[in-house]
């Protein structure tokens, strides 16, 4: 059985009455755990951003894309003096592709929290390169003043800021791509051009050369020039006669093969970065007037080179 | 997605591949019909291939930014150091004898 001194601990039902204290439902609460070492200010907070816009600066936005009418939309959240934190939506939309489409926003002063960009219709990384920054002045004036965001995104990938990448537009993979060439007339040699505003490298080339009745030997190689000076042939290795339909392909990594029926050959090509103005070409032997190169299509690795 | 052909060397293409991206046509070389590698003969001529005779090279000019869907060139600021932005028409590097539509 218990004894007085073991009802009379705590209060409660088994509490003594004129032994221990009444239960008092209006005292204090006391906390008897550890209270935790740092504490926050909760009135009179600094913005947590470093970057302060103000009423001279401007967004300068540069968009490189190979994707028609692609639209760039960007939100931004900014404190205003005021306290209030705003989100502004600016949406940008290429003119040409393949150069750069440039814009001058301009914004609300405050401090600068967040940045998100996102494309509309890019579906590969590589195919639109997205530049953002603070400006002070006109778009080609020289004074920028803070680099947000510089790297591709796509329509389900946004860029960032802050916690985003800024890169150069060659770095990372490419975007692939596969083109379709110029048919040359008859008796002309294909001739393919890197636009001036692109690097390639190429992956694979392939045509088909179709031979007239005129008696002779065609060998055809695959050349690489840098616009002036030659920089990689590639012999096909075989030899193509008279009134003959003929593919060939030229791939990164490839051996030489000459298919026992005579319609396929493949062979290597050079693994080389393609600069603006490079160009790939067939160098034939013996062609004839009247022979027709065809079907040209070539796939490279494609990125932003401005 | 038009085919066009060039008035200059006589090449076909696409100016817009399936993928929507532009295809900038220039002529390539074609074999010279002189070539006469035997340097004692008077009509000597080692060139196996030649350039055609006015080329067409439809690759945009260099340095074009398009500004509010207008094309510039960055030049040379006018008061002040630095450079800027002037209007300019879309060029390309050679318009050459120009092409045909054929499709």
């Amino acid at each position: 059985m218990a004894t007085d001194a073991e009802r009379n601990r705590g209060l409660g039902a088994y509490s003594t009455p004129g032994v221990d204290p009444k239960f008092d439902p209006t005292a204090p609460f006391q906390f008897a755990a550890t209270s935790p070492e740092v504490t926050f200010h909760t009135k009179q907070v600094q913005p947590p951003a470093f970057v302060y816009i103000g009423r001279e600066d401007k967004l300068d936005v540069g968009i490189w894309s190979a994707v028609p009418n692609e639209t760039v939309n960007f939100v931004l959240r900014i404190m205003r003096p005021d306290g209030v934190v705003i989100a502004n939506a600016y949406s940008f939309q290429v003119t040409s592709t393949r150069t750069v489409n440039a814009f001058l926003q301009e914004l609300t002063e405050g401090f600068l929290l967040s940045m998100t960009a996102r494309g509309s219709g890019t579906v590969f990384i590589g195919q639109t390169f997205v530049r953002a920054s603070l400006k002070r002045g006109a778009l080609a004036g020289p004074l920028f003043t803070q680099e947000f965001i510089a790297n591709y995104l796509t329509a389900v990938h946004p860029l960032m800021w802050p916690g985003g990448e800024v890169l150069r537009p060659v770095d990372g993979p490419g975007a692939p791509r596969s083109v379709t060439g110029t048919t040359p007339a008859a008796g002309a040699e294909i001739s393919e051009t890197v636009p001036a505003t692109v690097r390639w490298r190429l992956r694979g080339f392939r045509f088909v050369l179709t031979t007239a009745v005129a008696v002779a030997n065609r060998e055809t190689a695959f050349q690489i020039d840098d616009g002036a000076n030659v920089v990689s042939v590639t012999p096909s290795g075989f030899t193509q006669a008279a009134s003959l339909s003929h593919g060939y392909t030229f791939g990164l990594g490839s051996t030489v093969i000459q298919a026992s029926a005579g319609v396929q050959h493949i062979a290597p090509t050079t693994d080389i970065i393609l600069a603006p103005g490079y160009r790939m070409r067939t160098l034939s032997t013996a062609l004839q007037a009247a022979d027709q190169y065809s079907f040209v299509q070539y796939q490279v690795e494609e990125w932003n080179e401005q | 997605m038009a085919k066009w052909r060039c008035n200059s060397c006589g090449g076909t293409y696409f100016d817009v591949q399936r993928d929507g991206g532009a295809y900038f046509h220039a002529c390539g070389a074609i074999p010279n019909q002189a070539y006469q590698p035997n340097p004692t003969l008077p009509n000597h001529d080692p060139r196996t291939h030649i350039e055609v005779d006015n080329p067409r090279d439809e690759r945009p000019i260099p340095g074009l930014i398009y500004l509010d869907g207008k094309p510039h060139k960055q030049v040379p600021h006018f008061e002040e150091r630095g450079t800027m932005l002037a209007p300019c028409d879309f060029a390309i590097m050679a318009e050459g004898k120009g092409r045909t539509q054929i499709e």
